[in-house]
C-alpha cells in the first residue's frame, strides 16, 4: 500500500521576540502514533495547535501527500480532530445534542446513526439525554473522546488526553487510539506520562526549548533511554 | 451558498436550544431593560417639547445597554469550554458561524423588545406605532447593526482581562449612528409633520448595516485567525 506522509517542514513560531518553535522538521506516516514529550514551555502544545490549524506558523509549511494543508484548509479540517484540556462541549446541551450538533457541522451522511454508535462505544447511552453539566469529569472526558471521533478523523491531535480519566476511560481511549492506528490515521499525542504513551507510540520526539532534542522510531529506543533523555532536558 | 446558510442556521438552532433551556440571555437583558425604563419614567415628565424624543431615546438606551449584557453572555457560551475552538476547526465558512451568532443575538434582542415596548407604552403613555408600523423597521435594522458590531467586539475582547469594561468602551462609540438614527427616525415619524425627514435616518441605518455586513464578511477570517 502506498503510504502517505504528513510533513512538517521548517516550522518556526514567534510571539513577539520569543521563539516558541525553531525549525521543526518531522515526517509522520499513515498509521503512526507520534508522542511529543518535553518539559513545560518546550513548545509541544504550540506545535499541536499549528498542526491542528489553530495557529499559523511564522515560517515553514505543513503538507500531506505533498499538498500544503493551508491551500485546501477545509479539506484538511474535515479530516482532523483536536482534543485539549477543555471539553469543547456545551454544558446545557445533552450528550446526544452536543454530538449531533458537531456531526451536522461536519455534514455527515447519517449523523444520528454515528452519534448513537459513539455513545454506545463510550458507554454513555444510558445518560445520553442528560445535560452535560450533570456529568462527572470522567463522563465529560468520555464524551469529549466521542466528539473527537465524530468525523472519523484521519489526523488526530491529542493534548494530554489521559489527564483526569479513570482507568476505564483510559482503557477506552487507548482502544480508540489503537483502532484509529489500524485504520491508518495519523495520531500525535502530547503527554507527560512517558510510560503510558510509550506503550502505544510508534515514533517519539523530545522537544526542548522549541527545538527537537531527540527524534526516532520506538523500535530504536527503549523506555529507559527515553526517560533518561527526558530527565536530561528537565535538568537543563 | 446553500451550505453556508445551512451552517448559519445550525448555529442559530443550537443557540436557540441553549437559550430555551437556560433563558440566561433573554432574562438578564429583559430585567436590565425594564429597570432602565421604569427608573427613567419617574424622572421624565410629559408635556415638554422633546418628550417624544427623550422617551424614544430611553427605549434605545434600554435596548443597547441591556444588549451589551446579552452579548457578553452569548459569547461566554462559546468560550466557557472553548467550544469556539471546535467551531473554528470545523470545515465550514467562519463567517457563517459568525453570522449565525449575529442572527441568534438579533433574535434574542428582538424578543426582548417585544416585551419591553408594551411596558414602555404603559409607563410613558406613548405609542411609537400611532402613525403606523414603520418604527418596526428602525428597530429591526438598529438591532441587527448593534448585534453585528457587538458580536464582533465581544469575540475580540472575550479573552481579555477587562472584557466587561472593554466591550462597551469599544462598541458604544461606534454605534452612535444607530442610536441617532433610531431616536431621530422614530420620533420624527411619530411627529409626522415633516413627513419625509425620517427617511434620511432610515437610509443611514440601511447604509450602516450594509457597509458593516460587507466589511465584516470580507475581514472575518483574518479577524478570527489566531
Amino acid at each position: 500500500m502506498n503510504q502517505k506522509t504528513l510533513q512538517i517542514n521548517g516550522i518556526c513560531k514567534q510571539y513577539g521576540y520569543i521563539n516558541i518553535l525553531k525549525d521543526i522538521n518531522i515526517k509522520i506516516s499513515d498509521g503512526d502514533i507520534l508522542i511529543l514529550v518535553g518539559p513545560n514551555g518546550a513548545g509541544k502544545s504550540t506545535l499541536l495547535k499549528i498542526l491542528s490549524t489553530q495557529v499559523r506558523p511564522t515560517k515553514g509549511e505543513i503538507s500531506y501527500n505533498n499538498a500544503p494543508v493551508y491551500k485546501e484548509l477545509n479539506v484538511y479540517r474535515r479530516k482532523l480532530s483536536y482534543l485539549s484540556h477543555k471539553t469543547f462541549l456545551y454544558d446545557d446541551l445533552s450528550a446526544y445534542q452536543n454530538l449531533l450538533f458537531f456531526a451536522r457541522l461536519y455534514n455527515l451522511n447519517d449523523p444520528d446513526k454515528k452519534v448513537l454508535e459513539l455513545l454506545d462505544l463510550l458507554e454513555l447511552n444510558s445518560r445520553k439525554y442528560d445535560p452535560v453539566k450533570y456529568y462527572s469529569r470522567g463522563m465529560q472526558q468520555k464524551l469529549t473522546i466521542a466528539r473527537v471521533m465524530i468525523n472519523d478523523p484521519q489526523f488526530i491531535y491529542l493534548d494530554e488526553p489521559y489527564t483526569g480519566l479513570d482507568s476505564r476511560a483510559e482503557e477506552l481511549l487507548s482502544t480508540v487510539i489503537l483502532k484509529k492506528m489500524e485504520e491508518q490515521s495519523i495520531i500525535v499525542l502530547v503527554s507527560h506520562d512517558i510510560e503510558k504513551s510509550y506503550n502505544i507510540a510508534t515514533k517519539i520526539i523530545i522537544l526542548n526549548k522549541g527545538a527537537v532534542y531527540y527524534s526516532g522510531d520506538k523500535k530504536d529506543v527503549t523506555l529507559l533511554q527515553i526517560k533518561k533523555m527526558h530527565r536530561e532536558v528537565l535538568e537543563q | 451558498m446553500r451550505e453556508y446558510f445551512i451552517t448559519l442556521m445550525r448555529i442559530f438552532h443550537k443557540d436557540l436550544i441553549l437559550e430555551l433551556k437556560s433563558k440566561d440571555i433573554i432574562n438578564s437583558m429583559l430585567f436590565y431593560a425594564l429597570i432602565i425604563i421604569a427608573i427613567f419614567s419617574f424622572v421624565i415628565t410629559s408635556g415638554s417639547k422633546v418628550y417624544n424624543e427623550l422617551s424614544v431615546g430611553i427605549i434605545w438606551i434600554a435596548i443597547l445597554f441591556s444588549g451589551v449584557l446579552g452579548l457578553n453572555r452569548a459569547v461566554l457560551i462559546e468560550t466557557a469550554n472553548d467550544s469556539m475552538v471546535a467551531l473554528m476547526l470545523a470545515p465550514v465558512d467562519i463567517s457563517a458561524i459568525f453570522f449565525g451568532k449575529v442572527l441568534s443575538i438579533t433574535i434574542f434582542i428582538l424578543l426582548m423588545e417585544i416585551i419591553i415596548i408594551p411596558v414602555f407604552t404603559v409607563f410613558y403613555n406613548i405609542n411609537i406605532f400611532t402613525e403606523g408600523i414603520f418604527p418596526i423597521y428602525f428597530l429591526l435594522l438598529g438591532t441587527y447593526g448593534f448585534a453585528l458590531l457587538g458580536s464582533l467586539f465581544s469575540f475580540m475582547t472575550i479573552k481579555t482581562r477587562a472584557k466587561e469594561l472593554l466591550l462597551p468602551l469599544l462598541l458604544l462609540p461606534l454605534i452612535i449612528p444607530i442610536l441617532l438614527a433610531g431616536i431621530k427616525g422614530i420620533s420624527l415619524y411619530m411627529g409626522a409633520e415633516t413627513s419625509d425627514d425620517y427617511i434620511k435616518w432610515f437610509k443611514l441605518l440601511v447604509s450602516f448595516d450594509i457597509i458593516f455586513t460587507l466589511v465584516i464578511y470580507m475581514l472575518i477570517d483574518k479577524i478570527f485567525e489566531e
